[in-house]
């Protein structure tokens, strides 16, 4: 199989000497080393989950946790307009939720979910849940 | 309604109650992570104007942090709230 290397150079040559013209960056096409020499498609190491299962599994987290006003609490309750949690409140929930679906939020991205439904649009665009 | 923004300070104390509760969760114990909640919670309502204060207060969690995290300390006797 060839290098990296091999395969950058052969692609370069041939473009200049077919076009016999100066080499500009829109002759650079992409590679695609996958199909150059096998057919397989390298798939994701995880899967998306469907969005009415993690609905109802961060839901659920959100109600075990205590201080939720139970009967504000939908999909799209915020958390400290609706839940009236504050923000120390809010890291416990988004880290049982990081446990429920065993995940490991950076903390930039956590300090953004502001909501049930931030959370569950950031659990089933990320691979990893599980 | 428009999410809140949080200042760099209060970013920074979060951080660290979720490295805290992370470390507390490690251990057995539960007390642990019932000190770490009810210290941050009896310290939320330290005013913003005061940040050199809450300043102080995060330089000594770094070390409260290293205690907790050897694995020296097992358990902690906690006389506080339940939550």
């Amino acid at each position: 199989m060839p290098s990296f290397r091999n395969i950058t150079t052969f692609a370069r040559f041939t473009k200049c000497a077919v076009n016999g013209s100066i080499m500009r960056p829109s002759m650079i096409t992409p590679m695609r080393y996958a199909t150059a020499h096998s057919s397989e498609v390298v798939q994701p190491s995880g899967t998306f989950l469907n969005k009415d299962v993690v609905t109802e599994r961060v839901l659920n987290v959100v109600r075990r946790y205590e201080k939720v006003d139970q009967s504000k609490l939908t999909a799209e309750s915020n958390f400290y307009n609706d839940l009236g949690l504050d923000s120390l409140d809010t890291a416990e929930v988004v880290m049982e939720v990081e446990n429920e679906f065993q995940l490991e939020i950076p903390d930039e991205e956590a300090f953004k979910l502001t909501s049930v439904n931030d959370c569950i649009q950031y659990v089933t665009s990320n691979p990893l849940a599980k | 309604m428009k999410p809140r923004r949080l200042s760099g300070l209060q970013m920074q104390v979060l951080s660290v109650y979720r490295i805290m509760l992370r470390a507390a969760k490690e251990k057995q114990d539960a007390s642990i992570s019932r000190m770490v909640r009810s210290e941050f919670r009896k310290n939320s309502s330290i005013p913003v104007t005061q940040h050199h204060r809450i300043e102080w207060m995060l330089n000594q969690s770094r070390g409260k942090l290293e205690l907790m995290q050897s694995p020296n300390c097992t358990n902690v006797t906690f006389f506080g709230p339940d939550n």
